[in-house]
């Protein structure tokens, strides 16, 4: 009888203990990096970066054409298949060197690159600003933690168009720039992942806003503490049925961090990013709107006097919250995004109206939605073949997503 | 913003009295009378036996699945229903088929085996074709899905007089993959290797004639069909557990 509790306790075990799941881990260059004896490169060098690249070799993997582009802190290299390099870039006079990491979006693929502009091939004209040089990228990649042994070369075809350059498209990233699923190196719903997303080409982030015992509006997807999101910890379920002091002394997300609250998580969009569009996405936080709002108007006056153009939008995704704005006093001049139907964001006088992307390009609806003087965004759209038709057929002003490097490929490689 | 269906578990706190039913029932079963005949293979189902010509053979039960945390995040969850059925055909053939079902997400399959037995080890080997339909159309949703996969397998079993354990392998080819979202064709994939399945049966007699099925099974896959409304975009494996506890009817 022992034999047989044994055997089926074990098989029990075998059964709940067999799914971990893993964070894909970025390859590093090491400390011996070229990168640690270079200059960094001016503002108006990584502008001359930025442009559609023809992939030489290296197109099996990563296909036959890049569009490379400088974010805040990395040069981001974006492909169609959801590949995407994120690079550490310095000159030693005028050769450029940049090295990082490639990653599939879509799987755990990844692996390091190294690649260099020669001066005759590009350097000099990106590091002095004159001449024309036709930029040639030549280098090599890796895979998984192997030294790069592969073949890459990139040509610049053209710059972004005027279209593509001029126009203001929010490419908003899920979940604060990035899910836990993605196996990123940071927590989804945290001030790493916001400092984080715009390597990936993101220029906009959705967050999820619950609201804690005490009142306190903080960032948090799931219905309830759990291990796919945080630590092990002594907290269990809804995370509305604690305090701040305790999820902030007591929780920590998968990858070590705090849980923000909004108001934190927005003076740091505010103050360290240059992203430019905040979706508030209210998660069951009925008869909270009055807390969040009061806190949107003071992160947008706080961003008015940074000089900082940024858009914050408190999410209506039910006709509970709906509702719940309502009740706000001058509701109507609080900025907001509608889910629901037109009427709904004309009733509130939403400055956004977000369909369901499954519900089509809805192009009349969304030039109504323009002449009123709203935007129009959709969610959440992962698959790269309706991303390039929504990029290319469709006329809203942004795309959220769960890889804002596909959507950076398709906005960017438009003629 | 994904308030979707999937597979999962029943609550746990119904794990214990499973195991506390087979372990209890496999207790009372060793009892038996000396002048018992009773053979499992007659009325075993995953054993890899010759079944009886022209016999016919239900079992039904639960599966209980853990989706991976990558999928699942806020899905509800409920157990997979699970009909299996046999039918003796002559020169060492059976067909069988199997029915899963979670309301939204259902899978027919069907195929043929053949078995040979020596001593008390058996083996069999088979091809099953299975066709996946699901649709959910609640909360704003109207999304539908529509797949097609073949189930090359081999199973090999040991049998003692009250009890058989079978071991069955399995590989899996997705032949199309359509799913659609709003009328829109969200993805549409044709002829790729999904991955494959292991899985451990026992079969034991609880009294008389009644035979209780434990199987665990890690469903090695890409794309796991009962989470086709997650509408995931990701290239991954996952090893996605799978216990069953079925009644041969």
């Amino acid at each position: 009888m022992k034999i047989k509790i044994t055997y089926f306790a074990l098989l029990f075990l075998v059964f709940y203990g067999c799914n971990k799941d893993t964070t894909v881990p970025i390859p590093m260059a090491g400390p011996n990096s070229i990168l640690g004896d270079t200059y960094p490169l001016t503002s108006s060098a990584k502008l001359l970066m930025d442009g559609v690249y023809k992939v030489n070799d290296g197109s099996g993997l990563f296909g036959s054409q890049v569009i490379l582009k400088w974010n805040r802190t990395h040069l981001s290299i974006a492909c169609n298949n959801g590949k995407y390099f994120v690079m550490d870039v310095g000159r030693l006079d005028s050769v450029i060197f940049l090295q990082g990491y490639w990653r599939d979006g879509y799987s755990d693929g990844t692996g390091l690159a190294s690649m260099h502009i020669a001066r005759g091939e590009g350097g000099t004209m990106i590091v002095s600003g004159t001449g024309q040089q036709t930029i040639v990228i030549r280098g090599a990649y890796g895979q998984g933690s192997t030294l790069p042994d592969q073949v890459l070369n990139l040509t610049r075809l053209r710059s972004f168009s005027t279209k593509a350059a001029a126009s203001k498209f929010y490419i908003l990233a899920h979940r604060s720039g990035g899910r836990t699923s993605d196996r990123l190196p940071v927590s989804e719903n945290s001030l790493a992942m916001i400092g984080f997303t715009e390597r990936l080409g993101s220029t906009g982030i959705e967050v999820d806003v619950r609201i804690t015992k005490d009142g306190i509006p903080f960032l948090y997807h799931d219905g309830d503490l759990n291990i796919r999101l945080t630590e092990k910890g002594p907290l269990a379920g809804p995370a509305e049925n604690y305090t701040w002091a305790q999820l902030s002394a007591f929780v920590r997300l998968i990858h070590g961090e705090k849980i923000p609250t909004l108001e934190e998580a927005l003076t740091y969009t505010i103050d360290s990013t240059l992203l430019n569009f905040v979706y508030l996405d209210m998660k069951e936080t009925s008869g909270a709107m009055a807390t969040v709002t009061s806190i949107q108007e003071r992160m947008l006056q706080h961003a008015a006097a940074k000089g900082r153009d940024i858009i914050i939008v408190v999410g209506i995704p039910t006709t509970g919250a709906l509702n719940d704005l309502k009740s706000v006093p001058g509701y109507q001049s609080i900025p907001s995004l509608c889910e629901l139907t037109v009427d709904d964001v004309r009733a509130v006088n939403s400055m956004v109206w977000a369909p369901r992307w499954t519900l089509g390009l809805q192009n009349d609806l969304v030039q109504q939605m323009h002449d009123e003087g709203r935007l129009a965004l959709c969610w959440t759209i992962d698959q790269p073949n309706w991303i390039e038709e929504y990029i290319t057929q469709g006329h809203f002003n942004g795309l959220l997503t769960n890889f804002p490097y596909v959507v950076a490929y398709y906005h960017y490689t438009q003629q | 913003m994904k308030p979707l269906f999937t597979p999962g578990s029943i609550p746990k706190s119904l794990l214990p009295m499973f195991i506390f039913l087979v372990v209890t029932g496999t207790s009372v079963a060793q009892k038996a009378d000396a002048a018992d005949t009773f053979d499992i293979t007659a009325p075993s189902m995953r054993f890899p036996h010759q079944y009886r010509q022209w016999g016919f053979q239900v079992a039904a039960g639960l599966l209980m699945v853990k989706p991976p945390m990558d999928l699942l995040e806020n899905a509800i969850q409920a157990p997979l229903v699970n009909i299996h059925m046999t039918f003796g055909l002559p020169w060492r053939l059976s067909l069988e088929g199997d029915v899963q079902t979670i309301v939204v997400s259902n899978q027919f399959s069907l195929g043929p085996r053949i078995g040979y037995g020596y001593r008390n080890f058996y083996f069999n080997a088979g091809w099953d074709v299975a066709w996946v339909y699901g649709q959910l159309r609640q909360i704003g949703f109207d999304n539908r899905a529509k797949v097609w996969l073949h189930y090359p397998n081999l199973s090999v079993g040991y049998k003692l007089k009250r009890m058989a354990f079978t071991l069955r392998g399995e590989a899996v080819f997705v032949a199309k993959l359509t799913e659609t979202s709003g009328g829109n064709e969200v993805s549409v994939s044709r002829n790729f290797y999904n991955g494959f399945t292991v899985g451990f049966y026992l079969e034991q007699r609880l009294w008389k004639n009644h035979v209780f099925i434990f199987g665990l099974k890690d469903n090695y896959e890409k794309y796991y069909w009962p989470t086709w409304m997650l509408f995931t975009t990701f290239n991954r494996y996952y090893h996605i557990p799978e216990l069953s506890f079925m009644w041969i009817l």
